[in-house]
């Protein structure tokens, strides 16, 4: 079952020249499966996550041919009904829980709230709720944690009450901004299978979006390869070695490989690449 | 409750709980002291540069030599400047702050008279001010650019640039003059002075605590005015300040995380960012109500409100050192106040600083 | 928002609704003014007409002087007194049914402690009986109380009794309770400390609260030997704006306004509910130029500056409510005085006399207004712009100069005000012409000719022998040779107006009349 149809998806900020299209035109669809949205830095791939949530500034247009949610067209919702949408149905875990996590709130209260909005108005059965998707990360002392406030536990913790706090209303789709870039590497790992874990089990969708080719390879079932806006290669995780397009192929043979340990990475070659973009 | 996860250095661990607080309590006061002390020791020789003759400014302009050598002396002006600041501080110590040649009165007496006068309109105009201005900072800082935004930046731009002096003036020929519905000048009709007993020196709480609603309402009508002028004087301050810490919030992360849970926008202003300006707003606050006590001179003079900004200016006009040194002492003791104040609000509203 | 708003609503309703308490009570006078000087009700220590006028009411005097002819003197507590001049004794017999606030009857006794405390206490006003020669070890033989009823002042010169009398009529001869303010002695102070804030006299009216900077209100006495007053109640408000004086007194606040500024005077020059008081005083609005600076020095400058101020424009404007014109230093009203303005602002004259004097192509001086309000810097700014005219290049020093006046070495022209209080000429003659000792070492800081360093011996010893008992007619002349004397020397301190009060009473307010020594009474007042 389809749950995200997009069709010739553009976004445009406004800049001083009248605006500057960040993502140009991108088509996908996402069941319950593990997508991966990878590119380089200002390839608009966040641009995209945060355009199907629809939590961009004010001012940015978003347009789309079709940006269906469970077949629901989003763009054409009113702001009451992304209220419901946002949380309960799609959620979106940030880079960076030093930041993204209100400093002023303790984290149980931050993961309670998102029940309390979306699930049921019972301060109870949320704290239990809570307390419950603590351990489901795989925190040690739920109860303890529970009152902390974000200042007091590294940031591995803190993504992982992230995780809690996106998931806990049960969305059908989890879109995660880089979620372990933010993180010391000894963490990635364990933080991404937790994520990949409670994604699979909810059935829900994922979509991982990415600068790290390898890491969307080795947690994703297909991969969507965006550059400058738009996307130039789609293809199955297993199948990246086989990629055809130049840019993809530079992304994989930037990847360090500690079997084959290389002295120098190569560069991106960007000339190579730059005919591609007036094709579609 | 986080006790455990604190960090206790090692060597105060022999230290006992007791022992720590107290010795703590010992160091909050002597760095208060001190504070005061060098405040007035800076006030004093400040206040040695100011042009009038105290003494001219006692037996007026006709008096002879002998009576100028007199009260010369009487005022100690005849020793050194050291000397007179030390058995100024030893008096100060001892509760007393001398006599005040501008009113004839110990500065003790005279403080107890304008200082409340002046705490009642700045806890009136402070709580107007903030309760308008936070408000309207936080629609202005949550809608950048919009009409409501601009709205906002014009009302706080009036509240700037309107001279208190001539607000005052305009207020009292509307409201007083034409219309009839405030006081003219001072705490209360005179009509009513001395009707109730002291208690507070607020007129309006001593008012109310003798059960006397008539002279309450009446000691409103003269408070309203004045009150208000710097309540919006404070609104202009507080309003601008908050739209910028609510804008420098609402561009933060967790925001997004907030808007990304499904909360609706009250939830994601008042919830989140908000909680996050309140120790700003609490050093804005504390800071806008210090500078009320001393810098309401021009809207205490066209009220005739007899209170600490007047006293403080007359006293530096006619070179009374002991009501100068007096009003700053005071108004450093405030200010030390407000500042535990807005510590104590700190550990409270940010568990970043316990 | 509605709940938010509810609140201050009801508030504001509340307010407006409840009456407002307009206009003073028919039995009561309320005063405004600015209470700077308002710092003690002890007699021996007051020397501004604010706190005379409240000391004048709560105390009584042995003698009165007319406000219409200042050189009557009126029985008060002295029903009567005769001068001997052989023994210099003047012996007052004093009235028997005068009592104090406290109830104790007025007695001799009272009369001469009260006198001698001024001299013992060397305060502010002691220096008026010092002028006659008393001193505090003279004090207790020439203050003497005979019996109950009679008081002899023993004179130490032979100086006109006239001119001890006069000085008695103001607060300085205030009556004082002897015993009661012995009551209140701390540390052998003569009650200095208590009297501060309290009062024992006899007056019409006593203290009842006291505030200040805020508010004072006194209250009539119904006993009070001359009858009890109309008004029950004084209250004196502080209110130091101008406009908000004007305000009140216009909405019935206020039956009395003292603190008015020109502006507001004018503005209510032309209502006809109130009235403009002009009270005369006994002081100059002066161009003081100090003759340690050499230009100034010179006699024809000195004349030509007094042509050089345009007195008529400014009488038109800033000073219409501050001064009259006048230009010599014996005031209007008293024996000797001339109305006349011989000295006319004249530039062409002013650079005729400059040109003689060898600067006919000016100079530069710094001029120094008393301070920065009105109408000081007026006079100074108008004196730049007319002076700039004849080559005389005027900068102005703003500030709060009465200090610099009385240090040779701080000013080269200073614009100020003058004042004397005692009600005769040779008041301003003394403070205006006298200097006895031009050195720097003497500070005559009370002498203007002094402060200016103007040495006048010829002007000096005449003004001294205006001291001694003179024959009426004599003594006229004697001051009408010194007037002109002092205008043919081109003096140095050079008079342009004479002083003013201006305040401002509501028209159903009568008898609340402005005395020229400060000494204003509130029994005589009546409310319509």
């Amino acid at each position: 079952m389809t749950l995200l149809d997009i069709e010739n998806l553009r976004v445009r900020y406004p800049d001083t020249h009248g605006y500057y299209e960040a993502v140009r035109g991108i088509s996908f669809r996402l069941g319950s499966e593990r997508l991966g949205l990878v590119g380089e830095s200002g390839s608009g791939k966040s641009s995209v996550g945060r355009a199907i949530m629809r939590l961009l500034p004010d001012g940015v247009k978003i347009e789309a041919d079709r940006l269906d949610l469970e077949g629901e067209d989003i763009l054409a919702a009113p702001e009451k009904r992304m209220l419901f949408l946002r949380g309960k149905t799609m959620s979106m875990i940030l880079q960076d829980p030093r930041f993204s996590l209100n400093p002023l709130v303790p984290v149980g209260r931050q993961i309670m709230e998102v029940y309390l909005e979306h699930v049921k108005r019972d301060v109870t059965q949320a704290r239990a709720r809570a307390l419950e998707m603590l351990a489901q990360v795989r925190i040690n002392d739920p109860e303890r944690t529970f009152d902390l406030y974000p200042h007091e536990i590294s940031g591995g913790m803190g993504q992982r009450v992230m995780i809690a706090m996106m998931l806990i209303a049960g969305p059908r789709l989890v879109i995660a901004d880089e979620p372990t870039s933010a993180l010391d590497v000894t963490v990635r790992r364990s933080v991404l299978e937790i994520l990949d874990k409670l994604v699979t089990e909810t059935g829900a969708g994922l979509l991982l979006i990415s600068h790290d080719l390898a890491v969307v390879s080795q947690f994703c079932d297909r991969v969507l390869i965006l550059y400058k806006g738009r996307i130039v290669e789609e293809i199955d995780a297993r199948d990246l070695a086989r990629a055809r397009h130049p840019y993809t192929q530079a992304l994989l043979a930037s990847i360090p490989d500690m079997r084959h340990p290389r002295s120098h990475l190569p560069m991106l070659d960007r000339d190579a690449i730059a005919c591609l973009d007036s094709t579609p | 409750m986080t006790d455990d996860i604190g960090v206790t250095p090692a060597g105060l661990r022999k230290w006992s709980p007791s022992a720590l607080r107290a010795g703590r309590a010992i160091g909050v006061l002597s760095s208060i002291a001190l504070t005061l002390m060098g405040l007035l020791l800076l006030t004093f020789l400040l206040a040695r540069f100011l042009p009038a003759d105290p003494v001219y400014a006692i037996i007026g302009d006709n008096a002879d030599r002998d009576t100028y050598e007199r009260v010369y002396r009487e005022l100690g002006l005849d020793q050194p400047v050291y000397q007179q600041f030390f058995t100024y501080a030893l008096k100060v110590v001892t509760g007393d702050l001398g006599m005040s040649h501008i009113t004839g009165m110990p500065v003790v007496r005279d403080l107890l008279e304008v200082v409340p006068a002046t705490l009642e309109l700045a806890i009136v105009a402070i709580i107007l001010g903030s309760a308008a201005g936070i408000p309207l900072g936080v629609l202005a800082g949550t809608n950048q650019n919009k009409p409501i935004d601009h709205v906002v930046r014009i009302i706080g731009l009036i509240g700037y640039s309107t001279p208190a002096f001539w607000a005052g003036m305009g207020i009292l020929i509307i409201f007083y003059a034409q219309l009839g519905w405030i006081g003219g000048a001072g705490r209360q009709d005179p009509y009513f002075f001395g009707e109730v007993p002291t208690v507070t020196r607020l007129v309006t709480v001593d008012a109310l605590l003798a059960g006397r609603v008539d002279i309450f309402l009446d000691a409103l009508r003269y408070l309203v005015a004045p009150a208000l002028i710097l309540a919006y004087n404070a609104l202009a301050y507080i309003s601008r300040m908050t739209r910028s810490f609510m804008l420098e919030q609402m561009n933060q992360e967790y925001v997004v995380t907030a808007k990304a849970k499904g909360l609706s926008r009250g939830k994601v202003i008042w919830a989140h960012a908000f909680v996050n300006i309140r120790v700003q707003l609490v050093t804005i606050v504390a800071l806008t109500f210090g500078a009320m006590l001393e810098g309401a001179v021009l809207v205490e003079t066209v009220f005739a409100w007899p209170g600490l900004g007047q006293y403080l200016t007359r006293g530096l006009m006619f070179r009374d050192m002991n009501v100068v040194l007096g009003s700053v002492l005071v108004i450093g003791i405030f200010f030390i106040i407000l500042n535990m104040l807005a510590d104590f609000a700190y550990r409270q509203l940010d568990p970043r600083t316990r | 928002m509605l709940r938010t708003l509810a609140l201050p609503i009801v508030a504001a309703a509340a307010i407006a609704v409840v009456p407002v308490q307009a206009a003073t009570q028919p039995d009561a006078l309320v005063i405004g003014m600015v209470m700077d000087t308002l710092t003690t009700f002890d007699p021996a220590d007051v020397s501004a007409l604010e706190p005379s006028e409240v000391v004048a009411n709560f105390y009584d005097r042995l003698v009165e002087i007319a406000p219409a002819d200042l050189s009557q003197v009126l029985p008060s507590l002295a029903e009567s007194w005769e001068y001997d001049g052989e023994g210099r004794v003047l012996t007052f017999e004093l009235r028997s049914d005068a009592t104090f606030s406290g109830g104790d009857p007025v007695l001799a006794e009272d009369v001469a402690w009260s006198l001698q405390r001024v001299l013992k206490l060397e305060m502010v006003a002691a220096g008026e009986l010092r002028q006659w020669g008393f001193t505090a070890d003279n004090a207790e033989q020439s203050f003497v109380a005979v019996d109950e009823d009679t008081f002899q002042v023993h004179l130490p010169e032979d100086i006109a009794p006239e001119l001890f009398l006069v000085t008695l009529a103001g607060t300085v001869g205030s009556v004082l309770d002897r015993d009661e303010v012995l009551r209140h002695e701390q540390n052998g102070d003569l009650g200095r400390n208590w009297l501060i804030s309290a009062a024992a006299g006899s007056g019409p009216f006593t203290l009842t609260d006291w505030r200040p900077n805020n508010i004072l209100i006194a209250t009539r006495r119904d006993d009070y030997w001359g009858g009890a007053p109309q008004i029950r109640r004084v209250m004196l408000r502080h209110i130091p704006e101008s406009g908000s004086q004007r305000l009140q007194l216009e909405a019935g606040d206020l039956d009395v306004a003292k603190g008015l500024n020109t502006s507001d005077l004018g503005a209510l020059a032309n209502k006809d509910d109130f009235t403009i008081e002009r009270v005369q005083g006994f002081g100059f609005y002066v161009l003081a130029l100090n003759q340690e600076v050499e230009a100034l020095a010179n006699p024809l400058v000195r004349e030509a500056f007094r042509h050089m101020l345009d007195w008529p424009g400014l009488a038109g404007s800033v000073m219409q409510f501050s001064g009259i014109p006048h230009q010599n230093v014996v005031p209007q009203g008293m024996v000797g005085a001339s109305n006349a303005l011989p000295y006319d602002f004249d530039l062409e004259r002013a650079r005729e006399l400059l040109a003689e004097a060898g600067y006919a192509d000016g100079f530069s001086v710094s001029v120094y207004p008393s301070s920065a309000s009105s109408p000081f810097m007026e006079l100074a700014e108008s004196l730049q712009a007319t002076a700039a005219q004849v080559g005389v290049n005027v900068e102005i020093v703003a500030g709060n100069n009465a200090d610099r006046f009385r240090n040779r070495e701080d000013y080269q022209i200073f614009v100020g005000r003058t004042t004397s209080k005692l009600p005769d000429p040779l008041g301003t003659l003394q403070t205006h012409a006298s200097n006895p000792d031009n050195s720097d070492e003497s500070r005559n800081t009370n002498l203007n000719a002094w402060r200016v360093a103007w040495d006048t011996p010829e002007l000096t010893a005449m003004v001294d022998a205006l001291r001694k008992p003179l024959d009426p007619e004599k003594r006229q002349q004697l001051i009408i040779d010194i007037r002109e004397l002092y205008d043919a020397q081109s003096p140095a301190i050079i008079p342009f107006f004479q002083r003013v009060d201006a305040f401002a009473r509501s028209a159903n307010v009568e008898g609340y009349v402005g005395s020229p020594i400060w000494v204003t009474r509130w029994d005589t007042v009546t409310k319509q």
